[in-house]
């Protein structure tokens, strides 16, 4: 068909659309998860804090801040096998998530990254613990998707360690079934390519903040003894892992 | 060519029939009826940029979503999908220490200079404009970008344009968006109300966002008269709703429908009701499949979309109608690396016209006519800095000398056949990281040449004036900056 000249008239165009921004919206759906009291600690206002209308509004506030972490780590904090890995965080420890986004904070990781964490500068303690309790209830399946036949191998590394390389069994401080515990992160399930690429490049991934960073310097030489070939073993074990 | 009075006449009966439609179409989305009725309405089909106030809003520099705006990444197809609403902090009160508000709104402007190989014939320029050679600035826009409240968001555009100094709702695309998980599948689904068919896609192969993205105005560098009825037939005077769903980050389907103003709106608005063929009888339903599927950095998208309509010859939507049907095919294959960005786009929209409606009122040859669109583009970006892109377009059908009043080449008389090349090589300083004064602003610096084989049917003479088609051969050098 005949395309025409779209311009024809010509109109004052009000940003109506500026004013909807105060507007009163319904979000029904998903909006209104059961939050704990206890998430949200002490508030200045008890009474307001009281009432069941305050506290379904923060459940929303929180809510929206949770599908922020979703839109990239997915709906159960499965983590995204895309262009860019994201690392899974469901089932991992409260202590190690939000010492991870305190890091972020501090710019002690994320420099080398090409998504930016400056969102987590602006959560409070608060939310940050309330993220933390909120992904470390939630078990997908894991992705797996890696090479089955590293896997054996992968386990012995895990499980026994290296010592002939100075490698300790990882199970010593991730525990048996890899599931973390307090400051050390849970790897069981995480995706592959996050796994390996975080061992191959420790210094730059992890490492920032050097001895005061805790586990992670704990961490520095273990990376550093592993070859590549037993970082791919272990990942992909650890990416199969319920 | 049209009569005033039967226009008006016809109007009136016409009226209340694509008032209802259009309500209709919104389904329950009254915001955005109040949005386009407190707004005027005009749409030539226009890109829109990177927007800074989605980065505020989202805490990420340009080019997590963006390869080079507009291309979307797959992190900026979630974003789109996903209602515009990541980090927004306009939902429920906030704990201590959580970020107060961010500002959703955001401005553009396009400052350019426009060449063609051979000037305009001066009764054809434009008023105030050079017959060749134009600087001056071609797009100012303000936009509402980002959450409006909760799972509600908006990428709404309001354009200033010369030449013709139009003031008009540019792309408006407003969503509810939610996200789920379903048998270990996640789930984004969502409420679409917008403007202009495929606006609200997340794909840069369907024609509201496919490439060219910047182009010199129409009025200065004549482009080709024949066109799909979804390439931009009815953006900004039209109201739909769609339903979407995206499964497990690969499985995209939607279903929307779209109805046209009535007269008096459209006259409200200060739209020419009797723009011939911008208005349809009932609703136009529109559809969209897509799957994509990624290996780590690469991804491939297979699609389909389509649109039907009974498009009114010249508005007057009680006389009998034309019967379109556009029934598109695409793909694109994305390569995203640390540094280097690929990305190959093919488009292909067959279009079958029964022209019952515009061969009774003498305005086509024949009582039906087909119009192939056929678009081929691949871009290369490094490290988000510097963009090549070069594409390929065909348009092509059978000859119909009323209805391509414009193909008057002797040889080839009514052909609505044009082919040619555009490549585009364009600078974009601030994708990674923004200025330090302003970190919010965002610039692509570019060139692109346009380059016709053939144009409204013939490679020379084809207006019968002997004007060649390499004469409308454009170059167009544009500063594209948002803030």
């Amino acid at each position: 068909m005949q395309v025409r000249n779209l311009r024809s008239g010509s109109l004052v165009v009000i940003l109506a659309i500026v004013f909807l921004g105060f507007c009163p919206a319904v979000d029904k759906n998903g909006a209104h998860r059961a939050w704990g009291d206890s998430a949200y600690g002490a508030s200045r206002h008890p009474d307001r804090q009281d009432s069941r209308g305050y506290r379904e509004a923060r459940g929303r506030g929180l809510r929206a801040k949770m599908q922020y972490c979703e839109d990239c780590h997915g709906a159960e904090g499965q983590g995204y096998r895309g262009f860019l890995p994201i690392p899974r965080l469901a089932g991992q420890t409260p202590e190690y998530f939000e010492n991870q986004l305190r890091a972020f904070v501090e710019r002690r990781r994320g420099a080398h990254f090409p998504l930016n964490m400056s969102k987590v500068h602006g959560l409070g303690s608060e939310t940050q613990r309330a993220l933390a309790e909120h992904f470390s209830v939630l078990n997908p399946r894991p992705f797996g998707r890696a090479s089955r036949r590293l896997v054996s191998t992968g386990k012995t590394i895990f499980e026994a360690g290296m010592p002939e390389a100075n490698v300790p069994a990882c199970s010593v401080c991730h525990g048996r079934a890899a599931e973390g515990s307090g400051p050390i992160p849970r790897l069981a399930g995480q995706l592959y390519p996050y796994t390996v690429k975080a061992l191959v490049n420790w210094d730059k991934e992890r490492g920032q903040g050097g001895l005061n960073n805790g586990p992670s310097a704990v961490m520095r030489p273990i990376a550093h003894s592993l070859t590549n070939s037993q970082i791919e073993a272990v990942a992909a074990y650890l990416s199969y892992l319920e | 060519m049209v009569d005033h009075a039967t226009a008006a006449h016809g109007g009136t009966a016409g009226a209340s029939n694509g008032s209802d439609a259009a309500l209709f179409a919104f389904g329950g989305s009254t915001v955005f009826a109040l949005i386009l009725v407190g707004a005027a309405v005009v749409l030539p089909p226009q890109p829109v940029s990177a927007l800074p106030s989605f980065a505020r809003q989202t805490g990420q520099p340009c080019s997590t979503c963006h390869s080079a705006f507009p291309q979307l990444t797959p992190f900026g197809r979630r974003f789109k999908l996903g209602g515009y609403t990541a980090g927004g902090t306009r939902c429920g009160p906030s704990m201590p220490g959580d970020a107060a508000l961010q500002i959703p709104i955001a401005g553009m402007t396009i400052p350019s200079f426009t060449h063609i190989k051979k000037g305009l014939d001066p009764a054809d320029t434009p008023k105030g404009f050079n017959t060749n050679d134009n600087t001056f600035v071609e797009q100012t826009s303000a936009f509402y970008g980002g959450q409006i409240y909760c799972n509600l968001g908006a990428m709404a555009q309001a354009t200033y344009e010369r030449p013709g100094s139009d003031f008009f709702l540019d792309n408006t695309d407003i969503r509810y968006a939610n996200n789920t998980r379903l048998g270990g599948t996640d789930l984004i689904y969502g409420i679409t109300a917008n403007n202009n068919p495929t606006v609200q896609d997340p794909w840069n192969t369907t024609p509201a966002w496919s490439f060219p993205f910047v182009a010199a105005s129409d009025a200065l560098a004549p482009t080709p008269s024949a066109g799909t009825m979804i390439e931009g037939t009815f953006s900004g005077r039209v109201a739909g709703t769609g339903l979407y769903l995206f499964a497990n980050n690969s499985l995209y389907l939607e279903g929307a429908s779209y109805g046209t103003f009535g007269t008096k709106t459209l006259e409200a608005l200060g739209l020419d009701p009797t723009d011939p063929a911008s208005r349809f009888d009932g609703l136009a339903p529109y559809w969209r499949a897509a799957y994509e599927k990624d290996w780590g950095s690469y991804s491939l998208m297979l699609g389909t979309f389509g649109m039907y309509a009974n498009v009114a010859p010249i508005g007057n939507q009680s006389a009998p109608t034309d019967k379109i049907t556009d029934v598109g095919g695409d793909s694109q294959f994305q390569y995203i690396g640390g540094v280097h960005a690929l990305t190959a786009r093919l488009s292909y929209i067959f279009e079958h016209e029964a022209l019952d409606g515009s061969q009774l009122l003498g305005l086509a040859s024949n009582s039906s006519d087909h119009l192939e669109s056929l678009k081929i583009s691949g871009s290369y970006v490094y490290n988000g800095l510097v963009s090549l892109t070069a594409g390929y377009f065909n348009i092509r059908g059978n000859a119909d000398p009323l209805l391509y009043g414009d193909s008057l080449s002797p040889m080839n008389l009514g052909s609505p056949n044009s082919n040619g090349w555009v490549f585009d090589v364009a600078w974009l300083p601030w994708s990674n990281q923004g200025p330090s004064i302003y970190p919010w602003f965002n610039m692509r610096l570019g060139i692109s040449y346009t380059l016709y084989n053939q144009f409204n049917g013939a490679s020379s003479n084809y207006d019968g004036a002997f004007r060649n088609a390499s004469d409308n051969n454009t170059t167009f050098l544009y500063a594209w900056m948002a803030f």
